[in-house]
């Protein structure tokens, strides 16, 4: 598991910055086109929006693997020990529900339905539904890490060490934060 | 765990009973509308006539409650919503349909009809009933068509009297192959911005100029940057009113049949509200200070035959515009 997750974490952070260089290539080739070429490219715009959703929806899924989200601590803050590790799997559970239902199966279903009725992006001409795929995708991933992190609170919980921990040595090597 | 809270508690039986609530009312049915547009907009006024309509048809048994002003998403989330089933009936302008049913992209094809009588002689005859349907196989199902008037250029520094005047000159289009192309083809650089960018774009330079009809243009401010507004005509895109095959598949015949009239009843009574409001914003924009010109089409017309053209590859395609130019 532990394996895995360095994994997970090495692809996804590589697909992330290789998206988002792609996204500031994209971006300064249509302010050149448009001032210094003066022919204005028509497709620029289109591909800089779908770049953002991946990035934002990967990126979610990546922090959610740090556990870099935003949360209102004021209850966690207040509890300690095995309290502290129900709300922790409490929580999880939610995240999971919400995840499952409205990014892998609402998602799911949203991409089979583009990708059948061949939606069509309007500038790039290209499936939709291609781009619909990091919504389950997310999902999965998120789903995964939210996994790992109620397999470790239950180990807590059992007076056992976790699984996967953030060694210093890989942390320096993908350094984000 | 002593006391529960009181609001957690408040919340909780407002949800039971919102729930409720909504259990009672099921023996009416109730068709939601999505749409983009504000509701001093003609097209909307024209879509609650439509819901007065079906309500006094089925003496109150069936209801359209309408959602103006993008609050359920823009044109293109709102297809979407209903291709899902989870919105019943939305109003999108035909060139965003084009990316859903391809058929649609013949009304983007410029200078496609000789003038109002010959658009509205095809929308409403058999090639529009046609369209309306065969939209079905991406479960969409039109309903009516609704004026949308015809786009113009308008510009910031000159009036645009021929496809000459456009040369060298950055305009802002929709989103669409098609109207890039046929910028391209009389001259101009064509530059797609979203609508809501394009008020700053204007004001910045970043384009010289843009198109659409006459109401939006006055709605959207852009004559307060534009003072020049060329009536080229140069595309007739008519919205359409559509219904998720889902949701239609639940009516029963008799509820299909209310719909279907009172939408046809609404598209008639919206071609005269258009008409109207597009002569009131003609003249409010000439009382801006906006410079109102009618340039000779036939320099227009010549100059996109390449694009007219362009649409041989797509056999189909060309075969209805063919049948829609043919139409007397």
């Amino acid at each position: 598991m532990l394996a895995l997750k360095t994994t997970i974490d090495r692809a996804l952070a590589g697909l992330l910055i290789v998206l988002m260089g792609l996204l500031v290539v994209d971006v300064l080739w249509q302010v050149f086109s448009r001032y210094v070429l003066g022919a204005p490219s028509s497709f620029t715009e289109e591909l800089a929006r779908f770049l953002l959703i991946w990035v934002g929806l990967l990126g979610a899924a990546y922090a959610s693997g740090r556990h870099m989200h935003l949360a209102v601590d004021i209850l966690p803050g207040r509890l300690d020990g095995n309290r502290r590790l129900y709300l922790d799997l409490l929580i999880h559970s939610l995240v999971l529900v919400f995840v499952g239902s409205v990014m892998v199966y609402g998602g799911s279903r949203l991409v089979w339905v583009t990708l059948y009725l061949g939606q069509t992006a309007a500038a790039l001409r290209m499936p939709l539904g291609y781009i619909y795929i990091v919504l389950p995708l997310s999902g999965l991933l998120i789903a995964f890490y939210t996994v790992l992190a109620m397999i470790n609170a239950s180990r807590a919980l059992g007076g056992r060490p976790p699984l996967a921990t953030d060694s210093p040595g890989e942390r320096a090597a993908l350094d984000v934060d | 765990m002593k006391r529960f809270p009181v609001p957690i508690l408040l919340v909780v039986c407002l949800a039971l009973m919102d729930g409720m609530g909504c259990g009672l009312k099921s023996e009416v049915t109730v068709v939601k509308l999505g749409h983009g547009l504000d509701p001093s907009h003609p097209v909307h006024q024209g879509m609650t006539f439509m819901a007065e309509r079906v309500a006094e048809k089925s003496a109150g048994q069936m209801r359209i409650d309408i959602y103006p002003s993008q609050q359920l998403g823009t044109e293109r989330e709102l297809l979407e919503l209903l291709q899902l089933g989870s919105l019943g009936m939305t109003k999108v302008t035909a060139a965003v349909l084009e990316s859903f049913a391809p058929q649609y992209k013949a009304f983007s094809v410029p200078y496609l009809f000789r003038d109002r009588d010959h658009h509205f002689r095809v929308l409403e005859g058999e090639i529009g009933k046609e369209l309306l349907l065969a939209s079905q196989a991406y479960w969409l199902r039109g309903l009516a068509y609704y004026d949308a008037g015809s786009r113009s250029f308008y510009t910031k520094t000159a009036p645009i009297r021929s496809p000459a005047d456009l040369v060298g000159l950055k305009i802002r289009t929709l989103e669409s192959k098609t109207q890039v192309d046929m910028l391209q083809a009389m001259g101009g650089a064509a530059t797609p911005i979203s609508w809501g960018e394009l008020y700053t774009a204007l004001q910045q330079g970043v384009v010289d100029g843009a198109e659409n009809n006459p109401p939006s243009l006055l709605t959207a401010r852009h004559y307060e940057v534009c003072k020049f507004y060329s009536l080229d005509e140069h595309t007739t895109i008519p919205d359409v009113l559509l219904i998720s095959t889902i949701v239609w598949d639940t009516l029963t015949p008799e509820e299909q049949g209310w719909l279907q009239e009172a939408a046809d009843e609404s598209a008639q009574y919206q071609k005269t509200l258009w008409q109207v409001a597009s002569d009131a914003a003609l003249e409010e924009l000439a009382k801006n200070g906006v410079e109102i010109v009618h340039p000779d089409k036939a320099p227009f017309v010549a100059s996109v035959q390449s694009v007219y053209e362009s649409f041989r590859a797509e056999p189909d395609l060309y075969a209805l515009i063919q049948r829609i130019q043919q139409t007397p």
